[in-house]
Order: C-alpha cells, then sequence, then structure tokens
C-alpha cells in the first residue's frame, strides 16, 4: 500500500487496490508506448539530414540544415503564417458556430428527428477530405460549379461566379463544414451530460434565457467547450487536404501545404526531416494551448453538474423556433453532408458527368458489381472493422483511465501525461506510419505485415480521447464514486458500473470519431500495407490514383453505408435512456 | 508453275520465310536456352512480386505472364510510396519484393545508390545497351511524354497551342490546370533548355496572372465539368484515358516535350530471384511491349519505332528524354522553381 500511497497520493490511494494501479499503470505504460515511437520519430527525423537520407539509414547525420531550409525564408513570417492563423481562426470560428447551435439542438431541445441528424451531421467526417474538397469545387467552381450554374440560369446572370470557392472565404467556409462534425461530437457529449437544475434556478429566479445562457451555461461547460476548440484550432492549423485543392489555386498558402511537399516524392525520396521540422510548431502551439486550457479549468470543482442527486435531463420546447431551427439544420446538411454525399453517390454510378436528365441514361452499376466481385474487397472490408474497432476501443479505454490519473488523483508526473497524451494531434499520419513501420520490422514479435499493426499503428490519438474523457469526468461529482466505496464497492467495480456508464457521452463520442477516424485513415494502411492487411481506404486511394474514379467513388459510399448503422447502434448501447 | 494451288503455296512459303526472317530477328537478341534454365529455377520458386508506382502499370502483368510462363504466380502491388518502405524493409534484413518498376530518378536511382539493385538478364532477353541504365541494373520499358490536354468542348481549334508560352496569352486566364507535382517536374525539365530567368518569369506568370489551378484532384473532373479547360503539363497516357472515360480531349505535342523513362529492376535480395529475373526481362519482350502499348505505354526513346514515338518527330518537338545523367541538374532546377509555385518564394 505504502508504493500505491506514493504514486497515488491523497485519500484516493487507498480505494484503489493493487488491482486499480496494475489497471491504471497499465494504461499509462501503453500510452506511453503507442506515442512515443510517433514522437521520437517526428522529433529525432527533424534534425536528421541531408534530404536525400532517410532519418533512420545509418549514412544520415545530426543536421539543423531542415530548420534552416523552413524558417530561414520572409514570406513565411509576412504571408504564409497570417494566412494560416486567419484560416484556422476563420474555419474554427465558423465550425463552432454551427456545431454548438447543432449540438444544443440535438442534445437539449425538443428538435424533431434528433437521431438522424446526430448521424446526418456525421456525413462530411465519412467522406475523405479530398472528396470533400473535390465535391466543393464540382458545386462552387465559379465556372461550372453545379450550385453557380443553376443561380446564373435561375437569374440569368452571365460570366462565372456568383460563388468562388477559390478564396479565403471559401477555403474557411469549406474547411469549417468539414470541422463542424468533429466539434458537434466533442460538444454533443458536454451538453448532453450536463445537469439542467442549475439552469433551471436561474429561470426561477428570474434570469431570461440569455442571462442564464452566459452567466450559467457557458461557464459551467467551459472544459466542454474549451477541449474541442483547442483541438479543432490543432487540426484546422494541420490540415493541409482542403488548402492544396481549395486553397492553393487562390494562392492562398498556408503552413501545412509545406508538408504536403515534402512527403511527396520529389525528385527521389519523401523528406521526412522537413515533415518534421514543419510540424514540431504544431507541438509548442499545442503545449502553449494545453497550458491555457489547464489555468481556465483549474477549479474543477465549478464544472460538476452530475451529483448523486438524480436529475432527468429536462428538454427545452422549442415552440416557434421549431421550424427556423429545422430550417438552419436542413441548411446546414444540405451544403456540408447531403450535397457532398450525393456528388460522392452521383460519381459512382455516372463519373464525373454534371447532373442532367439525359446523364441518367450512362447510369452504371458497373463500379460496384467488379468491387462485389473481387475477393480481395471482402477481406478489406473485415480487416477495416477489425482495425477501426480495435484501435477506436483501445485508445477510448486507455484516455478513459489517463483522464481519470488527471481529474482524480496527484499522481507525480501526471502533468507530463496530459501534455504527452495531447502531442498526439500534433503528429502527422505520414509519422505515425513510418514511425511504426520501423518499430515493428525491428521487433521480433511478428506483427508486421499484419492488421494488428494496423491497430497497434492507429493507437497514438490521445489528445482527443484524453481531452474528452476529462471534461466528462470534469462534470461527475466524485461523491458518486466515494458513495460506491463507502458501500464496499472496489475501484474497478465503481469505474465499471459507476464511472464509464455516467461517462457514456463522453465515450460515445471518442469511440465514434475514433472509428470513424479509422475507417477513413490511409496513410498510415499505405505505408505498411501488404496483402494480408488491406483495408478499404487503401482500396479507394489506389482506385483513385489509378484514375478508375467511379469506383473509388463507389467505395466512399460504402464506407458511408458501412459506418452509419455502427453509429446508430453505439448511441443506442452507450447513451442512458432518459426519454 | 502454272497451277494455281502451286502458286499460292509459292506466295504463302515466300511469305512464311520472310516472316520467319522477321521474328528471328526481333528474337534474335535472346538467348532462349538461358532463359528456359532461368524459368525452370523460376517455377521450383512457385512466385514472384513485382511493385509499381500504379495498378494501371502493373494490370498486364498479372493477366498474362502466366501466359508465356505458367507455374508461376504473380503478385503485384501499387503505391507511390515503395522507396522508403524497401528501404527500411532491406535494412531490417526483410526482402519482400522480386521486381521494381518505376520512373529512373524519383523511383530506381535511390535504390542503386543503396546497393540493392540486382543486375538484370538483359542480355539473355536481348534488351539493346541504349535500354539499359545504371551500370546494366535496369532496363527502360516506355516513357511518358508531357503535353497539354484540351477539352475539345471548350477549346476552339484556332486556340490550341503550339508552344508551352502561347499558354501565357490572356485568352488563356482563368481556364489552366495542372499537377502539383507534374507541373514543378514540367519546369525543372525547361530548364534544362530555357535559362532560369525565361522559367522563372514563366512560372510566375502562370501562377500569378493565368492562375493555373493546381488541385490535388483527379484532373479528368475538373476537364469533364468545364471548370477548367486545358491541362499544361499531363501525359498522353492519361488523354486517351480520360478519352476512354467519356470526357472528349485531346493531346498536343508542344515545343518541348519531356519524357520520364519508367524502368524495372531486379532486386538484390529477392526473395525469388530466379522468379525476379524472368518476370524483369519478360516485361522487356516484344509480348510486354505489345501489351503496355493497348495501356497507351509507349517507348519513346531515340531507336524506338512506336506509334507515338513517330508522332511526336513529326511534330517537330524537341525531345527532352529522362536520364539518370540529367537527374542531378533537374533536382537543382527544381529547388529553384517549385518554391515559387507552391508560395514559399514571390
Amino acid at each position: 500500500m505504502t508504493a500505491i500511497a506514493v504514486l497515488f497520493p491523497g485519500r484516493w490511494a487507498g480505494d484503489l487496490g493493487v488491482r486499480g494501479v496494475l489497471v491504471l499503470g497499465a494504461a499509462v505504460v501503453a500510452a506511453l508506448y503507442f506515442i512515443s515511437a510517433p514522437l521520437f520519430t517526428m522529433v529525432l527525423s527533424a534534425f536528421r539530414g541531408p534530404e536525400d537520407m532517410l532519418p533512420f539509414e545509418d549514412a544520415a547525420e545530426w543536421t539543423l540544415g531542415h530548420f534552416a531550409e523552413v524558417y530561414i525564408n520572409p514570406v513565411l513570417y509576412q504571408e504564409i503564417i497570417p494566412q494560416t492563423f486567419i484560416f484556422a481562426f476563420g474555419a474554427v470560428t465558423v465550425a463552432f458556430l454551427i456545431a454548438f447551435t447543432l449540438a444544443w439542438l440535438v442534445e437539449r431541445t425538443d428538435l424533431p428527428g434528433r437521431n438522424v441528424i446526430f448521424t446526418l451531421i456525421l456525413f462530411p467526417l465519412l467522406v475523405p477530405t479530398m472528396m470533400l474538397g473535390i465535391a466543393w469545387v464540382f458545386m462552387f467552381g465559379p465556372n461550372a460549379g453545379w450550385i453557380n450554374q443553376a443561380i446564373r440560369f435561375l437569374f440569368g446572370m452571365e460570366g462565372g461566379g456568383p460563388f468562388n470557392i477559390f478564396s479565403m472565404t471559401g477555403l474557411i467556409f469549406a474547411q469549417g463544414a468539414a470541422l463542424v462534425p468533429f466539434v458537434f461530437l466533442l460538444l454533443a457529449a458536454a451538453l448532453r451530460s450536463m445537469n439542467p437544475s442549475l439552469e433551471e434556478a436561474s429561470a426561477a429566479s428570474g434570469a431570461s434565457p440569455m442571462t442564464t445562457f452566459f452567466r450559467i451555461t457557458l461557464p459551467i461547460l467551459r472544459p466542454g467547450i474549451l477541449a474541442p476548440l483547442i483541438l479543432a484550432f490543432l487540426v484546422a492549423m494541420e490540415q493541409f487536404e482542403l488548402p492544396l485543392i481549395v486553397g492553393l489555386p487562390a494562392r492562398i498558402n498556408v503552413f501545412s501545404i509545406r508538408i504536403f511537399f515534402e512527403l511527396s516524392p520529389d525528385t527521389e525520396l519523401p523528406v521526412y526531416g522537413r515533415a518534421a521540422a514543419l510540424a514540431l510548431p504544431f507541438l509548442f502551439i499545442g503545449i502553449l494551448l494545453l497550458l491555457a486550457y489547464n489555468h481556465m479549468i483549474r477549479r474543477a470543482d465549478n464544472f460538476v453538474t452530475v451529483t448523486g442527486k438524480g436529475y432527468r435531463p429536462e428538454r427545452f420546447r422549442l415552440g416557434k423556433w421549431k421550424w427556423p431551427s429545422l430550417l438552419f439544420v436542413a441548411v446546414f446538411l444540405a451544403f456540408a453532408a447531403i450535397l457532398p454525399a450525393l456528388v460522392l453517390l452521383w460519381t459512382s454510378f455516372f463519373g464525373f458527368n454534371p447532373p442532367s436528365y439525359n446523364a441518367l441514361a450512362n447510369m452504371s452499376f458497373k463500379p460496384y458489381i467488379e468491387l462485389f466481385q473481387e475477393e480481395r474487397f471482402y477481406k478489406a472490408i473485415g480487416n477495416t472493422f477489425i482495425v477501426a474497432g480495435g484501435s477506436a476501443i483501445v485508445v477510448t479505454l486507455i484516455g478513459a483511465m489517463l483522464a481519470w490519473i488527471l481529474v482524480r488523483t496527484k499522481m507525480p508526473g501526471r502533468v507530463i501525461l496530459d501534455f504527452v497524451s495531447f502531442f498526439s494531434i500534433g503528429i502527422p499520419s505520414v509519422i505515425a506510419g513510418l514511425a511504426a513501420m520501423l518499430l515493428y520490422l525491428s521487433l521480433p514479435i511478428g506483427v508486421y505485415g499484419t492488421v494488428w499493426v494496423l491497430i497497434l499503428a492507429y493507437s497514438y490519438r490521445f489528445a482527443v480521447t484524453t481531452r474528452l474523457n476529462r471534461a466528462g469526468l470534469m462534470q461527475l461529482h466524485k461523491e458518486l464514486e466515494e458513495a460506491s466505496y463507502a458501500a464496499g464497492g472496489t475501484w474497478i467495480t465503481t469505474v465499471r458500473r459507476i464511472v464509464l456508464p455516467l461517462m457514456g457521452p463522453s465515450l460515445l463520442a471518442c469511440l465514434v470519431l475514433l472509428f470513424i477516424i479509422g475507417f477513413r485513415e490511409f496513410t498510415i494502411p499505405l505505408i505498411l500495407m501488404s496483402e494480408d492487411n488491406m483495408v478499404l481506404s487503401v482500396i479507394l486511394w489506389r482506385l483513385f490514383e489509378n484514375l478508375e474514379l467511379s469506383k473509388a467513388a463507389a467505395v466512399g459510399v460504402l464506407i458511408i453505408l458501412f459506418v452509419i448503422p455502427i453509429i446508430f447502434l453505439m448511441r443506442r448501447i452507450l447513451l442512458p435512456k432518459t426519454e | 508453275m502454272k497451277h494455281p494451288i502451286f502458286k499460292k503455296l509459292l506466295v504463302l512459303s515466300f511469305t512464311g520465310f520472310i516472316a520467319g526472317i522477321f521474328s528471328a530477328s526481333a528474337e534474335a537478341g535472346m538467348d532462349k536456352a538461358a532463359i528456359d534454365a532461368i524459368y525452370q529455377k523460376a517455377k521450383k520458386e512457385g512466385t514472384v512480386v513485382v511493385w509499381g508506382p500504379q495498378k494501371n502499370t502493373l494490370d498486364y502483368i498479372e493477366k498474362n505472364f502466366n501466359k508465356d510462363y505458367p507455374g508461376i504466380k504473380v503478385v503485384t502491388a501499387a503505391s507511390l510510396r515503395s522507396g522508403p518502405k524497401i528501404i527500411a524493409e532491406a535494412k531490417a534484413g526483410k526482402h519482400n519484393l522480386d521486381v521494381f518498376i518505376f520512373p529512373i530518378s524519383s523511383g530506381m536511382l535511390p535504390l542503386y545508390q543503396r546497393k540493392l539493385l540486382a543486375k538484370g538478364p538483359w542480355n539473355e532477353f536481348g534488351v539493346p545497351k541504349e535500354k539499359q541504365f545504371l551500370d546494366g541494373h535496369v532496363a527502360g520499358l516506355n516513357n511518358l511524354a508531357y503535353v497539354v490536354v484540351y477539352n475539345t468542348k471548350f477549346v476552339k481549334p484556332e486556340e490550341v497551342p503550339n508552344k508551352w508560352e502561347d499558354l501565357l496569352h490572356p485568352r488563356w486566364k482563368g481556364r489552366l490546370l495542372g499537377s502539383p507535382f507534374l507541373f514543378p517536374h514540367l519546369m525543372s525539365y525547361f530548364n534544362l533548355v530555357w535559362p532560369d530567368d525565361r522559367v522563372a518569369a514563366y512560372t510566375r506568370k502562370m501562377v500569378n496572372e493565368q492562375k493555373i489551378l493546381l488541385p490535388r484532384g483527379p484532373r479528368e473532373g475538373f476537364l469533364k465539368s468545364g471548370e477548367r479547360h486545358l491541362v499544361v503539363g499531363d501525359f498522353t497516357q492519361l488523354s486517351k484515358i480520360y478519352r476512354d472515360h467519356g470526357v472528349p480531349t485531346k493531346y498536343k505535342f508542344m515545343d518541348l516535350t519531356p519524357s520520364p523513362q519508367f524502368t524495372s529492376a531486379v532486386m538484390a535480395n529477392a526473395p525469388h530471384p530466379n522468379a525476379g529475373q524472368l518476370m524483369a526481362g519478360w516485361l522487356t519482350t516484344d509480348t510486354a511491349v505489345k501489351l503496355r502499348k493497348q495501356k497507351y505505354m509507349f517507348d519513346l526513346t531515340p531507336s524506338s519505332n512506336s506509334e507515338l514515338a513517330k508522332e511526336m518527330r513529326s511534330s517537330g518537338t524537341k525531345h527532352i528524354l529522362e536520364t539518370a545523367e540529367n537527374f542531378k541538374p533537374r533536382k537543382v532546377n527544381l529547388k529553384k522553381f517549385k518554391p515559387i509555385i507552391t508560395g514559399r518564394k514571390k
């Protein structure tokens, strides 16, 4: 018990027991293991060169050349960095305003069709970002965008436009829309867990809904709002797909585009060192944001909303606001979710023919038939479910344990653990893939080339799960756990029967998000690819590179169809039945 | 010789004699006994693994190799990112690959420099010296040709350019498309012929004034929809593929035609070395050449008589063939102009 008291000082020590310590210890070791390989690879690669040597080769040398090449450039400071911040702030603002409104409507009001709307909002997450970008260009390209053509036809306009996706405004809205599902998922978890009694008390005291919202709701939700904001900002900063498709043609140059160019085979080999040197600032920005976040949520007791006293979450009645709310939801879903999905569906049947009555005659099921005739396709489906599901469960559970350590204990080094788990968001997938390749080529455990290496490689994304589960745990009063210990429950029993069920919304958000990310991740499986571990995203990517675009779109459609029922099921299983 | 049947027999015999001479010429360089010996050993190995950049460069192999050499399972894998994987696996002592197909400078050179390639069976298969590169470690297969590809629905015949600099005309503003990967390479080839300031000016005008669209996405879609009308620096092969997909495209050779060289090589520690030698050799045979032509992949080296080579020469274009020798200057050129395209330099 002495060792436990040292590791977990405070009154919680006695409640943990040996098993509790082993579980938490295993979670810490696992988290450090999963994240250390990509983190070290990234940091070391940034200092290994020259550019025509891979960082792990014997002939590579220590160098600051990559930093000099990247950071000694006036254009970086005059143009690229300012544009990057404008882009990231703009996209996060758009995403947050839309996502918070949607999350509020879905989780706190009597909006009809909430479960369907919840699933539809996640659509953009299911569509590979590059295809999303192409869909946006097809819809809003200034010359031949389908929406622009329809508007010009309706209003008798000449020339290009009126919308031009190739602009900073276009890029901000496209990226903002792409971020909405991510931010929505995280905000919905926080809003769902919120006990409305405080708001009811405020209303009963005579405060207006606006006053209650700004003085009660927002402060209580601070951890649940800040976490998605920070994560969304970092995600927006390191995104390069949409900036490449939409931004570069408009000469909008954001920082992350350079990562793509360093990693795309130029003359010889990808320059991992320069890509790592480019990605390192994201770690520092992450540290600063996390410091700010920790400072703002340092009084954990202020954010508790779930206590031992039972509560029934009441939903606000929209009344006359029902139809405007539905309109808002419909407009967002139409542009950000349904239209891109329809573009994907259309492309799978008709190729790149613009929608028209005449084009209907060219409908072809051939892409689907050819896919279903390939044995490799079925194997890929199975592999994808195993890899996406397995890594989502592993990372969610470990993230929940890390969150418990951060919120409930005073374990020495937990601050470092917090930062290290957060670093994962700054590591590009390609570096994570490279790290996994090097690690599992050298470890004699026989996983290289199997689906297991993919599960292990995917399992480094702790930033979201730790943040989200931490926010979720902060909403639970510790008296709930104390009551269990007082009744003779062990730590494991308490976590299993009380903590995890009450953390259902945040766990669901993590599982859904990681499952979807696992489903569409293609960079890591491309690097670790073998005949035995082929996944759907690799098949899609290879079809895309091979210009079999209808077939690639068909795979994209099937990915959406596979994931939707999983989201439904997860919501049913993990959320308490309170309605 | 008055009897008609006798005349027919004579004609047939003569025709057969002439055909025999030609086929003998085509096969004259091949050492059939040596090839057969390789085949017998390859059959015992039972499998051959081939990697290449894209599926369409490998499809014809899976379907046809066994027609000439049955009893050997062909396993292919396509990835544009094979280089680091091969190097990392070799460093760890894992060798999963027998034959590699890739352009000479972006794929083969790094492996050659790291002694990861074996010498191929080029002499046994009669591959002429001018088609052997990197000290006999790789053999040339086919070339790509950088051209302009345009949608005939949106580009009038009188608008079709003849020179790359014709695209700087104001009529092309907002109508051009390119690849963020290929366009910088095109500039690097131009710089082998044009001076620095001319290439720099061209690059700047293209991105800043002509607003060339360089999306990371299918150029076919942008061409078909009409969002853009002409691709600056696409390949003849792709023009034909776009047409097969229903996009009304044509291509045109410009005043300069850069031309990457696709090659194949046997890996130094191939797990199936004889099957690898057999496959690499088979890729250089007339059979494989014909199959690649059906996929619009042609040999454009100076000695080639392929249809595309003839068409290219008759256009009067200056052909800039990729070689291991011009790789270094192109690498230097790329560093000069890519930052303008990616916005890192004004």
